[in-house]
């Protein structure tokens, strides 16, 4: 009976095991680094369950890049009984060059075989190419942004696709411009490629950054390279350092654009270029408004930051655009207040400042301006017109001397010498009405002191001229001449 | 003090004491009826004999009249005049409400971008419109832009900062069409405001009033969309964000220039159908008085909700003033008052003048912060401190603060301070201030940082070492694992700066040196205080302690959190654009190709 029950299990077991069956073959057993292989994974079990959908591949991900997976499954009867028949064929990239195992597989308790490939560093068609990661500095800060690069080293006969920009828990990337150079190394020459990102560790301590796969063809052939993971460690800052501050190297504060004279209640631009690494346009916004002080007379409105395109860029910097709209509230001279930049230094590890002084600015009134003008246009003319008014008078007052002294010169006798001369204004008003007398003439005639005696004498003799007789034609002219000499 | 305008809102506690104004007229009745019967005591001739008829010279017309005046002014105040003074945020401060819905409307076309008008039209259009903002009391206000299309930026709101937000973003990249469809903009403005018909609404349109966009055809549609917004009985207000000489601008696309100049006319015409006005922009806050305090304002607002009503401005103390002066005043300014009716200003002038005294005092001095801070009204010093710009500001008000207990708050500035601070010493002094906050906020690891920081900058302060050492002590204590500190976390909005808002309020009592904030412009110093920190405080620092920086791992999370988020760039323009794509088609498309400006 014992004996029957034994034969009967054995002949189960052997029954199961050879309907289930697990091969696993290659299409070559030695690439190149960077070419592909098939792996055809064949199971044929029992039943009509799919054997495979329980097949981890994770195994295989040590050594290699499972880059496509296709499935093929079949279903018949075999000397009697329902079989499986299930296909999995995947492409896989080797991440290594060396002898790459390919793990036994197994399922429902069967298992493959294993396989070794042999991966070449390089071949006839295909170069090789090298793969070097690294950031500078080497220890950076937390919130510090340094240069982190992929250089890919190849003869130059590869073309290389865009590659994705990696993502890393803690660390935030942003691409930066492909540069190429070339290098030697060991005597050889290489075309090399980098690839180079802004990376930002968001917190301190160990961060590790995986690359995608850098994809590359030549003459058609899909080549795969993968990049060893970076790991580096970032050293921690002061906890009460606020978060918007920069970290790094002292930032550039330049003044684009100050209006120096302003009209008083016109909104003006203040344009500034900030140059930095680690700034963005939310933590530039927040440093500026936290130290942008009040200033007398000035109001200021919020300003508008606008980063500068960096797509093209392969250095750290950012350069952001900073307007800062202003209206002056008061005419004269205005000063702006100072700005400061704060940024944590790592070299020195201190917190530091970029201060740009206050800068004075005039502010011109169009009202005041014109009242001004207008006033000292006013008294530039009153000013003027005193002299002009001087002038004449003294103008006229040439005139009438001149006719008076013609009206002398033209008397032909004693009474219209008489007559000339008391019409003749010697004082120089403009209301001048000749006195009766030649007497009176003389007391209010304005006569140079040394000419007063002759004057005088020849006034005498007029008037004794007028009330004598006769008087001869000499004595006439004689007087004549004497009042125009003692008179002009 | 109150506007006229705001008097629309006015409420009475007790209408009923209004009654106690007839009081004069009762009394006057009172009167006329005991003479009308004293006369029918005796006949008429006999009257002189019977009646001893009181010689009291009749009162003067004036004296009555200032008499009822006063009663009129008493059964005012009795009756308890107020206007609500409402919030819709509950941390914004009380105030007028003005409810009426405001529809801004924003040209950004092309032709915005000329430079007539300083510094540039649209720039100065925001610049008027953020002016604006700052009057508002309390409207909705909601911002559409446009240019070949029309496109809702926000929504009817009281968020004014949400306004601002999306008012930056205002700009001709939003939109693929070019030029100026203004009668697509007024009926998108017809459609927000249609469904909240039964309040006020009005539309504020800022433009340079392109010509070309308000003749033929395309006028003919704007007046269409006027004569709309007339019906709904909304009112539109412009405000021309460019000069009366224009400017020339070029469309890229078409290889053209032109002289893009405002219609002033056809703008009034539009304007003043619906009973709004124009105005140009101007330097100065003419041009937004106008449409603004003169326009906008003089609509009739809706009475605001109870619910929003958070407290009220009582105006009875005016009345009262105005009543006492009248009552106490002599009997012969009656006589004054005839011959010189214009004394009656005198009291209005003096109410004003008591009235306007009860306004917020003026931002203060330096001085009179130190000199609060001096006679520990820190309240007050904190206030005052707070209108001030700059380091010593700062570290006043932090030091207030620090004063008060408010220990974030302290934080906040002593931060500020440092940040503002522009040499070592001044960094010295608000790291020092900004240790002691972080203690008592039990973040030892920033409070250990911060006297770390001093010490480099002034490696001879004894305090800053003393108190390293405590905080190191302290750091050390906490930072071994206890039953306390396991479990979920709370929520950030209950934790301060990593440490649990319940740690805070359970604080110890002060045994810590905090004697030494720096005040402008004398140092704050407490010999007693330092002696008796310098006792409980180890005098030797420890330096393996202190020279390493270990923040709590939740706060180098949210910091790291913070850091990406203003390091990522959302983009909101694409996504308005995108948005604004997804809207053109419900709105009217112009019948006939847009000039590119």
């Amino acid at each position: 009976m014992v004996r029957g029950l034994l034969l009967l299990m054995m002949f189960v077991a052997e029954a199961t095991l050879a309907a289930n069956s697990l091969t696993v073959r290659v299409d070559r057993n030695a690439v190149v680094l960077g070419e592909s292989l098939q792996l055809e994974i064949t199971a044929q079990v029992a039943g009509a369950t799919p054997p495979l959908e329980t097949l981890s591949l994770d195994v295989l991900r040590a050594n290699f890049e499972i880059q496509d997976l296709s499935r093929n499954l079949q279903t018949g009867m075999r000397d009697g009984r329902l079989t499986t028949t299930q296909i999995l064929t995947v492409t896989l990239y080797p991440l290594r060059s060396g002898r790459l195992k390919i793990p036994k597989l197994n399922i429902l308790q069967a298992s493959s075989l294993e396989l070794a490939i042999m991966v070449q560093d390089a071949g006839t068609s295909i170069p090789r190419v090298l793969l070097r990661a690294g950031i500078e500095p080497r220890s950076p800060h937390a919130r510090e942004t340094v240069l982190l690069y992929l250089d890919v080293y190849d003869n130059g006969s590869l073309v290389w696709a865009p590659i994705e920009v990696p993502t890393a828990p803690g660390l935030y990337l942003r691409a930066l411009a492909q540069s190429r150079r070339n290098d030697s190394i060991d005597g050889a020459t290489f075309n090399v490629l980098r690839y180079a990102w802004a990376a930002t560790p968001l917190r301190d301590g160990e961060h590790t950054l995986q690359f995608p796969l850098l994809r590359a063809h030549k003459f058609g052939v899909r080549l795969r390279y993968a990049a060893p993971p970076l790991t580096f460690t970032a050293q921690a800052v002061p906890a009460y350092l606020p978060v918007h501050v920069s970290v790094g190297p002292a930032p550039e504060l330049q003044v684009e654009n100050l209006p120096l004279e302003n009209v008083v209640n016109r909104p003006e631009n203040w344009r500034l270029r900030v140059s930095g690494t680690g700034l963005s346009a939310n933590g530039l916004a927040q440093m500026l408004a936290a130290t942008l002080g009040a200033a007398p007379g000035i109001q200021f409105y919020p300003l508008d930051i606008e980063a500068e395109d960096a797509t093209r860029a392969t250095g750290l910097a950012q350069t952001f655009h900073v307007t800062l709209p202003f209206q002056a509230l008061q005419h004269g001279e205005l000063e702006l207040p100072e700005l400061a930049l704060p940024y944590f230094d790592p070299q020195r590890e201190r917190l530091a400042s970029v201060v740009l002084a206050g800068q004075r600015i005039t502010a011109i009134s169009p009202w005041r301006q014109r009242v001004l003008w207008g006033g000292g246009v006013g008294i530039a003319l009153l000013v003027l017109a005193w002299p002009a008014r001087r002038l004449v008078v003294a103008l006229r007052r040439y005139r009438q001397r001149a006719r008076g002294l013609r009206r002398i010169q033209r008397a032909q006798n004693i009474h219209a010498l008489k007559t000339a001369l008391l019409e003749f204004d010697a004082v120089g008003t403009s209301t001048y009405k000749p006195p009766p007398t030649l007497r009176q003439w003389l007391r209010h005639a304005r006569i140079p002191q040394r000419l007063d005696a002759e004057l005088c004498a020849s006034v005498f003799r007029l008037e004794r001229g007028c009330y004598a007789n006769h008087s001869g034609a000499d004595d006439f002219s004689d007087l004549q001449r004497a009042l125009l000499w003692s008179l002009k | 003090m109150t506007r006229l305008n705001d008097l629309a809102q006015l409420e009475w506690r007790n209408l009923w004491w209004l009654l106690l104004a007839l009081q004069p007229l009762a009394f006057a009745a009172l009167a006329k009826f005991k003479r009308v019967q004293l006369l029918n005591y005796a006949d008429h001739s006999l009257r002189p004999w019977a009646i001893n008829v009181a010689t009291r010279p009749p009162r003067q017309c004036w004296a009555l009249v200032l008499t009822y005046i006063a009663w009129l002014a008493l059964a005012c105040a009795a009756a308890g005049p107020r206007l609500p003074l409402t919030s819709n945020a509950p941390d914004s401060a009380v105030a007028n409400t003005h409810d009426i819905d405001i529809m801004l409307v924003l040209d950004v076309s092309a032709s915005m971008l000329a430079t007539d008008i300083s510094p540039q039209r649209l720039q100065r259009a925001k610049l008027e419109i953020a002016d604006i903002l700052r009057r508002l009391h309390g409207e909705h206000i909601g911002l559409i832009a446009f240019a070949g299309t029309a496109g809702l930026l926000a929504p009817l709101t009281h968020d004014y900062a949400a306004f601002a937000h999306y008012l930056a973003l205002a700009e001709p990249g939003l939109f693929v069409l070019p030029g100026s469809n203004l009668a697509a903009a007024l009926e998108l403005a017809y459609q927000q405001l249609t469904p909240r018909a039964a309040k006020a609404g009005a539309v504020f349109l800022v433009t340079d009033g392109e010509a070309d966009a308000l003749t033929g055809a395309r006028g003919v549609a704007v007046s269409q969309a006027v004569e709309k917004l007339k019906a709904q009985g909304v009112t539109l207000y412009i405000l021309v964000a460019a000069s009366r000489a224009g400017e020339p601008v070029t469309s890229a696309e078409a290889r053209v220039t032109r002289i893009s100049r405002p219609d002033d006319g056809a703008l009034r015409q539009l304007a003043e159908s619906t009973g709004g006005s124009v105005e140009f922009a101007r330097d100065g806050d003419a041009d937004g008085q106008a449409l603004y305090e003169q326009g906008l304002l003089t609509l009739p607002g809706a009475l605001p909700e109870r619910s929003n009503v958070h407290a009220w401005l009582e105006l009875y103390p005016y009345c009262l003033i105005l009543a006492l002066l009248l009552l106490v005043l002599p009997p012969e300014a009656g006589r004054w008052m005839q011959r010189a009716p214009s004394a009656l200003l005198l009291p209005c002038i003096a109410m004003v003048w008591l009235g306007s005294c009860a306004a917020p005092a003026q931002a203060a001095s330096f001085a009179e912060a130190y000199a609060a801070y001096r006679d520990k009204n820190y309240s007050l010093a904190q206030l005052l401190y707070h209108a001030q710009h700059g380091y010593d500001a700062r570290l006043g008000e932090g030091a207030a603060a620090y004063r008060r207990q408010r220990y974030p708050e302290a934080v906040e500035q002593f931060t500020a301070a440092l940040l503002n601070a522009r040499d070592d010493s001044q960094r010295a002094d608000a790291l020092f201030n900004l240790g002691n906050s972080y203690f008592q906020v039990k973040n030892y690891s920033a409070a250990v940082d911060a006297y770390v920081g001093t010490l480099e900058l002034r490696a001879d302060d004894f305090n800053a070492s003393a108190n390293l050492a405590h905080a190191s002590a302290r750091l050390e204590k906490t930072s071994k694992p206890s039953a306390q500190s396991t479990g979920i976390p709370l929520p950030r909005s209950q934790q301060i700066l990593g440490v649990t808002a319940e740690e805070t309020s359970n604080k110890p009592p002060v045994d810590f040196d905090t004697t030494r904030e720096h005040m402008d412009p004398v140092p704050v110093h407490d010999p007693a205080a330092s002696d008796a920190a310098r006792a409980t405080a180890t005098a030797t620092p420890d330096a393996g302690t202190a020279g390493g920086y270990r923040p709590l791992d939740a706060e180098r999370d949210y910091r790291a959190a913070l850091k990406k988020l203003e390091l990522v760039n959302d983009q909101p323009e694409r996504l308005l654009k995108e948005l604004i794509k997804l809207d053109a088609p419900r709105i009217a498309t112009p019948m006939e190709k847009l000039p590119p400006w």
